[in-house]
């Protein structure tokens, strides 16, 4: 870890649900690797109001988001596996951090 | 005794202190950083005014439908919308629903603890939505604060022991769905009826993925837009019904069509005010709950939220949402047409979400035609549920809103009857 803190959105449709349950998984996960990061969860109705490192979400949701201000875009097909986050989310932050 | 007094009255009577003790607490064990607590307890508070703030702003766009409604037809016009439950209770009763939810988490925990069945509620907002709808009926007898916040916690610490296990019996016996997690929806009824009647009046080898659904429709996917639009043609509907008059009386020297258009808005609007309050509000507890429950329950089996399951059936969730929300249409009609002394209007919201699962459940053991038949009847038939639960909603009844679950014309219905026959 150097320092640096990455951004992260978590966006399911309404914000409050699948979203939150992403963040919780995340955050987890980070904490295991060592890998400081701001995590936040949003709806996808205001979610291109923001600006982030990394945005976690799925392909449904995504085709009603696209040109969203992220340096990279995680897409889950199976948004409850932490398998699968953790294959495509550690990869993304050690990218982030070795620029 | 004075400092307890103080505490009692003057600390923990705001429901946002409340929550916000609730979020320290949970930051400090799972052990965050210090700027990460003084943000996340801070939030915490701050969700709960605006989704107060929110509350009064959904009200402004509601009270002139009931009262529109009763001028046309001399008859409730009812708004099916969880979040309007949870707002009014939270914003009257956030306290007693705080404690609520925690006796019902504590109560979840020691039951999976002690019990063969390993299930535990992680939905936060659905976990706060079902206490403020139950304090909600309770708060309209004459039982005592201390009584009814013990009441409503043990009912809702079942219900969310009893819920995930009842959809994991659905879930595990099909290949199609996983047994891996479960859910936390007040939707046991739809995915009952879609599971059981799904086999015998479908096929499940014609399923719904085997149709595409036209990309140009996915845009209705976006509830918020869907409702802010909806709305928008069910007040300019009632409006223009209610004339020109009734409707100048309110809009304040706007021009009427106008003021209608915008109400419309306003609602879709408040809607996402409540909405942005209870994601700040949730944002650090459920988080720090989700740990505490899968430390001390190993093996647990958790209750999430409804779009965990879309993906097993992605065209199912479309068609089971359209077929769903004509259902709601039609018995709107039927209920306007036979003069129900209250007519529920078209809950699109729910008819999305709990379309979808019904949908997807059905598509999993009846394919299409299961989909279709299925999601239709119950979009027509649970809204009457509705209308029969709105009177014995306790302080909720006469607010112009519904909770909107396929539950809630069920055992909730029960449950209401049992409440006005036995407590007063």
């Amino acid at each position: 870890m150097n320092g640096r803190q990455i951004s992260i959105l978590t966006i399911c449709a309404v914000g409050v649900g699948s979203s939150l349950m992403l963040k919780a998984n995340a955050r987890e996960l980070l904490d295991r690797h060592k890998i400081s990061a701001k995590i936040t969860n949003s709806d996808m109705t205001t979610a291109k109001a923001n600006e982030t490192d990394i945005v976690i979400t799925t392909p449904d949701i995504y085709s009603s988001i696209k040109g969203i201000k992220a340096k990279k875009i995680i897409l889950l097909d199976n948004m409850v596996s932490k398998k699968e986050l953790e294959e495509k989310l550690v990869p993304a932050c050690k990218e982030l951090l070795e620029k | 005794m004075s400092i307890v007094n103080f505490i009692i009255s003057q600390v923990m009577s705001d429901p946002g202190v409340l929550f916000g003790l609730i979020a320290l607490f949970g930051l400090l064990l799972l052990r965050r950083p210090i700027e990460e607590i003084i943000t996340g307890t801070t939030k915490t508070v701050i969700g709960y005014l605006i989704l107060v703030a929110g509350v009064g702003l959904l009200q402004e766009a509601c009270n002139p439908v009931s009262e529109w409604t009763k001028k046309i037809l001399g008859v409730d016009g009812v708004i099916p919308q969880n979040f309007i439950i949870m707002g009014k209770v939270m914003a009257q009763y956030g306290t007693e629903v705080g404690l609520v939810v925690l006796i019902g988490f504590i109560l979840n925990l020691v039951l999976a603890r002690i019990t063969p069945l390993k299930y535990i509620a992680i939905t936060g907002h659905i976990m706060v939505i079902w206490a403020s709808w139950i304090v909600g009926i309770l708060a309209g007898t004459h039982i005592t604060t201390t009584g009814m916040v013990i009441t409503a916690g043990i009912l809702c610490g079942l219900h969310y022991w009893l819920t995930p296990a009842a959809h994991h019996y659905f879930m595990k016996r099909n290949d199609r769905l996983t047994a891996e997690w479960s859910l936390y929806v007040p939707d046991v009824t739809g995915v009952a009826v879609a599971s059981l009647l799904g086999k015998i009046v479908g096929n499940p080898d014609k399923r719904c993925d085997d149709i595409k659904v036209p990309k140009k429709l996915e845009w209705l996917r976006d509830t918020t837009v869907g409702i802010a639009i909806v709305a928008t043609i069910f007040w300019l509907i009632l409006g223009i019904l209610a004339g020109k008059q009734s409707v100048e009386a309110v809009s304040n020297g706007k021009n009427w069509i106008l003021f209608l258009i915008f109400l419309g808005a306003k609602f879709a609007g408040g809607l996402t005010v409540v909405i942005y309050g209870v994601r700040m509000l949730l944002a650090e507890i459920v988080p720090a709950f989700n740990g505490i429950a899968t430390k001390l329950i190993p093996g647990a089996i958790a209750g999430l939220d409804y779009p965990t399951v879309y993906q097993f059936a992605p065209t199912a969730v479309f068609i089971g949402f359209i077929f769903n929300l004509l259902g709601g249409i039609a018995a709107t009609l039927v209920m306007v047409a036979f003069k129900f002394p209250v007519i529920v209007l078209p809950a699109v919201w729910m008819n999305f979400w709990s379309g979808a699962l019904i949908g997807t459940f059905a598509d999993a053991y009846g394919g299409m035609r299961a989909t279709v038949i299925i999601c239709l009847i119950l979009g027509f038939l649970v809204p009457f549920g509705w209308a029969l639960a709105y009177p014995l909603s306790g302080v909720l009844a006469g607010s112009g809103a519904i909770n909107d679950y396929t539950d809630v014309s069920t055992y909730s219905l029960i449950f209401q009857y049992i409440v006005k026959a036995f407590v007063h």
